[in-house]
């Protein structure tokens, strides 16, 4: 999700007509988009960050007009002649795009906007400028041919934006708030790329800061050299289309550059169109519609497309320079749905015949769940991430092997769990106002390390249940146990075990089948005492998966 | 009341009790003279109120009583003071060391009596002080703050008997305070009175027990009448966490619709959770603070990552004109607490090879990197349902996914067009709560992409659709706070007490 910020009244400005606020959430609903927010003038409207196109006021303005069926115009770009001499780049930032527009009038709201349009697009389009970058400078400064270009970062010496010394590009790197912001993106970067103009002054520094001097826009500023470079050619074009277009419906005059390099020559901005042929017969299996091509194709020009030609069976059209997500027909056929209104479909509910059913491990848990609730016991659920703190140190016993987490948000959680009862016990710990007994049970998984398997662990199943109040005693669980294999018809051996989180010679390893499948016992008071506690606690922990058999 | 059936209604502590009421009629005289607990008899007291024999009226008294500090006095400071001048000055060091008092009452004393012109304060030579001639005459006179004092040097007072302006000016000076006492008394009415009359002493069968059947001695005897009203404590049952009744009913509306459950790893390669569906290897889903990425590097099929890492590069054969980077097989080796139940269905699609027509549901824990609050935890539960045939159409998707929320007694439902990576066309269902009376988001769903089908070779539509379990639950319970949900802080409270949610 991306929130652009935008006034009612700029809406309709550029609309061209007035939408009601009503009517304008309804607009952007059926196109899939919120209005998130709406106090008096100000709007926020959340769309997907695939819909760079969207950014601005002026393309959402367009998008809209072409919803309600007015005319949009395409946008006119007429040559400059003048050169971005692109040599000497290295492979992580090899691209540039760049175009002049004239004629503007800033005022402070203006530059507020266009620099909210571009750092929106650095921010999501462009990945917070892992992607590319975009820079505006005053068109009087500069003296053409430009020179897009990479030096070490010792040599480069300039001004960075709002700082008050010339230091080299090493030093923004370190210094300056953007380039502390920024640097993690060119790591690695053995030079740092920079725009020169032909009296050899440095411009800018991108992907990071522009020069004080060359590139700071002011309300005098009329005319402006716009640039986006970074890694992938596509996604720059686009950028840099949507900060022109942007100018362009401010009243700008737009004029193209040359990028010359080693081997070609590319003209920039490149506002082609691509070009599609969408069948009507995938429309209508896609959408289960019996659309013909007329309104197929009344729909995608509500959608922004362009209709060339078509007939009973298909449709060329032109698909808007600045929509990035059309990778397939189907994304065509999205907008189609979206222009019809998801909500005028006739819902249908093809039968489709299969069997239901369920996994034994679902039905051997909900049988144990049946048990445990028969003897008085309540379910709880904990987390499957834990910390090593409370599933081997608090509960006595060496850390064993488990699945580490890289790093986690929850400074809390550092592992994914290998048994339960040390989860029941802190569940127990955080209920401790409650009345006792408390008796408390759940059957889940545990991720236990496995080098055979591909993601090097299988789920096992486990029921651990717990018992704490006064009286609480081996007795009672074994008890449990009992009840629970009698009731599964199991025959099950319990031998003596060291199990320091339990009270020595009160702990039991039982085996089915001469499997071992399960621990029980009196917990030790010392592990009581860990997790905050001072009633005695009897606790039964089963390996399910191992019991049964069961293959995950 | 009839007071035989009454007599017959009086549980043991009430019998012991009522032959005293007659004698005792204030509740402490009663409860020092039962030879019973206070909460004994106050259980008796009240349910004989309840059964209209007598009225318990609860008086709150305000006595004044003298403060702790007051209580070492054996009179007032101001009067050791005056016993301790004559006409000639004293320095007020002389007076503390005459009086044993501090310099605190020393002041305030010699305030009080300057205020009375009974002393005379010269500063000539330091802070003197001598009686004055008024003093000399009315020294002795005790003043009204005095007179109470002395009073109640002996008992408490009721503060309705004293002077209010004495009364505070003692207050002020922090000697006196209020005391509240219950004054609790028993007032019969008729049928009291006549009851404490009556003989109580009738051979009533109380617990009925296994002797009593056997020797049939009820047949001679009468069994006391129960208050069959009695409020009782609560029981706490074993029960299932409200959480999972919302994943039954989940699971029981995808079984009844021939859905067929899935089973899979929590632990997942990003190939199975992400590129194996055509997740762009840059897509913000896939950064490190969003998911829990761990430090170990897992398996891929080798011929299928094939197909995938051409389905990114270039679009495959579908039509697809692919995302146009190089797909690293790297980064489709991470391992990470899987970020969603699709990395499931994928590996049905591409391990179980599950052929159309079938239909699959999963329910299960999925993880996110985030910090604990009342909305969000590392991990939750989620939902999905998808559907493999031939003809499935976007409309399809929508009766599917109405007749699923009818099933939750959610039957006015709206359609959102949405974004995801993997299917297109994707859409929101939204449907109105009618016991919150809101439009709330429940489900995601969509149209499986082409580029996400056809490595496995599928051929044919899959329609699929997903919710956050808890998210459903809270609602339904209407909890906010997802920390009382899931995870040791769950409050074992809720689970006792939880409604059982309608679902028929």
């Amino acid at each position: 999700m991306v929130t652009v910020e935008t006034k009612h009244s700029e809406l309709n400005k550029y609309v061209g007509k007035k939408i009601d606020l009503e009517n304008l959430k309804e607009i952007l609903f059926n196109l899939g988009f919120d209005l998130e927010h709406a106090e008096g003038d100000e709007l926020k409207v959340d769309i997907s960050a695939e819909r760079s196109d969207l950014i601005s006021t002026q393309g959402l303005a367009r998008a809209l007009r072409s919803y309600l069926g007015l005319k949009v115009q395409d946008y006119k770009i007429e040559k400059s002649g003048n050169k971005v001499i692109v040599k000497n780049m290295i492979g992580e930032w090899p691209y540039a795009v760049a175009a002049i527009v004239k004629g503007l009038k800033f005022d402070d709201e203006k530059i507020k906007e266009v620099i909210r349009i571009q750092e929106k697009l650095g921010a999501t389009f462009l990945r917070h400028r892992k992607k590319g970058g975009l820079g505006l400078y005053p068109l009087e400064k500069i003296k053409f041919p430009i020179t897009f270009t990479c030096l070490d970062p010792k040599k480069i010496k300039y001004r960075p934006l709002e700082y008050p010394d010339i230091i080299t590009g090493e030093e923004v790197l370190e210094r300056h708030p953007t380039g502390i912001e920024y640097r993690h993106i060119c790591e690695n970067w053995k030079r740092l790329p920079v725009f020169i103009d032909s009296s050899n002054t440095i411009m800018s520094m991108p992907p990071i800061v522009n020069s004080h001097d060359m590139g700071k826009i002011t309300e005098n500023t009329t005319d402006v050299f716009v640039e986006a470079t970074g890694l992938d050619l596509k996604t720059i074009n686009i950028a840099l289309q949507v900060l022109v277009g942007a100018l362009i419906d401010m009243g700008g005059k737009a004029y193209s550059i040359d990028i010359v390099y080693d081997n070609k020559k590319v003209v920039s901005p490149d506002f082609t169109e691509e070009k599609r042929t969408i069948k009507i017969n995938d429309v209508n299996k896609v959408l289960g519609t019996d659309f013909n091509s007329k309104e197929v194709g009344k729909l995608l020009e509500k959608m922004g497309y362009k209709v060339n030609s078509s007939n009973e069976s298909f449709l060329k059209i032109n698909v808007p320079g600045t929509r990035s997500d059309i990778w397939h027909d189907v994304d065509v056929i999205d907008d189609i749905a979206r222009a019809y209104g998801f909500n005028n479909f006739e819902l249908r509910m093809k039968p489709v015949s299969s069997i239901g059913g369920t996994r034994p491990s679902v039905v051997i848990k909900e049988e144990l769940t049946k048990l445990m609730i028969g003897l008085g016991y309540q379910e709880v659920f904990t987390l499957i991430l834990s910390n090593k703190q409370d599933q081997f140190e608090n509960m006595n016993i060496q850390e064993f092997n488990h699945i580490d987490l890289g790093g986690s948000a929850e400074k809390t959680l550092n592992m994914v769990r290998v048994w339960l009862i040390p989860e029941l016990m802190k569940c127990l710990m955080h209920n401790r106002s409650l009345e006792y007994p408390q008796k408390i049970f759940e059957v889940s998984e545990v991720v236990i390390p496995d080098d055979s398997k591909d993601v090097k662990s299988r789920n096992v199943l486990r029921l651990a249940c717990i018992s704490c109040h006064t009286n609480a005693n081996y007795t009672e669980i074994k008890q449990i146990l009992d009840h629970l294999m009698n009731s599964l018809g199991l025959k099950y051996k319990i031998r003596e075990e060291e199990h320091f989180s339990f009270i020595p010679g009160r702990v039991g390893r039982v085996s089915v089948d001469g499997k071992d499948i399960a621990y029980i016992g009196e917990i030790h008071p010392k592990v009581i005492s860990n997790f905050g506690l001072e009633l005695p606690i009897v606790a039964l922990e089963i390996n399910l998966t191992d019991l049964f058999g069961l293959d995950y | 009341m009839d007071i035989k059936r009454l007599i017959n209604k009086l549980h043991p502590l009430e019998r012991k009790i009522i032959p005293l009421l007659g004698k005792y009629k204030d509740f402490d005289e009663l409860v020092k003279n039962s030879g019973l607990q206070e909460v004994q008899v106050i259980k008796a007291v009240s349910d004989l109120e309840y059964k209209n024999v007598l009225k318990l009226n609860v008086e709150e008294k305000k006595f004044v009583v003298l403060s702790d500090k007051a209580k070492n006095y054996k009179e007032l400071p101001e009067r050791t003071v005056i016993k301790n001048l004559n006409s000639d000055l004293i320095s007020l060091d002389q007076l503390k060391k005459k009086t044993n008092l501090n310099d605190i009452e020393i002041n305030v004393s010699v305030g009080l009596l300057k205020k009375g012109y009974l002393v005379e304060v010269s500063r000539s030579n330091g802070l003197c002080v001598k009686l004055s001639e008024k003093g000399k005459k009315e020294g002795d006179k005790k003043s009204e703050e005095e007179e109470l004092f002395s009073k109640l040097l002996n008992e408490r007072l009721n503060l309705s008997d004293v002077d209010k302006n004495v009364f505070e000016l003692l207050r002020n000076r922090g000697l006196v305070s209020l005391q509240l006492v219950k004054d609790r008394r028993i007032i019969l009415n008729d049928l009291g009175r006549e009851l404490t009359k009556s003989n109580l002493n009738i051979d009533l069968i109380d617990q009925v027990t296994t002797e009593i059947i056997k020797d049939k001695s009820w047949e001679k005897k009468s069994f006391r009448s129960y208050d069959i009203k009695v409020e009782v404590p609560r029981v706490h049952s074993g029960r299932l966490h409200p959480l999972q009744e919302t994943i039954n009913q989940i699971r029981r509306i995808f079984m009844d619709m021939g859905f067929q459950e899935m089973e899979g790893p929590l632990v997942e390669t990003a190939f199975w959770c992400m590129d194996s569906m055509w997740i762009p290897q840059n897509h913000p889903a896939r950064d490190v603070q969003d998911t829990f990425f761990l430090p170990y590097e897992g398996k891929i099929p080798t011929k299928l990552a094939k197909k995938v890492a051409e389905m990114h590069e270039t679009g495959g054969k579908c039509g697809s004109k692919g995302y146009g980077y190089k797909w690293d097989e790297k980064l489709a080796k991470e391992l990470l607490m899987r970020t969603h139940t699709t990395a499931t269905t994928y590996r049905y699609f591409g391990e179980k090879n599950v052929k159309a027509p079938c239909k699959y549901f999963y329910v299960s824990r999925i993880f996110r990197n985030e910090a604990i609050d009342a909305t969000h935890l590392p991990e939750f539960h989620q939902s999905e349902g998808f559907i493999m045939d031939e003809g499935l159409t976007l409309r399809d998707l929508m009766g599917y996914i109405k007749e699923f929320y009818n099933r939750m007694g959610v039957y006015k439902i709206k359609f959102k067009p949405t974004y995801n990576p993997y299917t297109e066309p994707s859409m929101e269902a939204i449907g109105y709560n009618e016991q919150l009376g809101k439009w709330v988001e429940l489900i995601n769903s969509g149209v499986f992409r082409p580029e996400a089908l056809e490595p496995y070779g599928i051929n044919v539509p899959v329609i699929a659709w997903g919710l956050g379990v808890e998210r459903l639950s809270m609602m339904l319970h209407e909890q906010k706070d997802i920390r009382k949900v899931l995870g040791v802080t769950g409050d074992l409270n809720w689970f006792r007490n939880a409604k059982v949610i309608k679902k028929w």
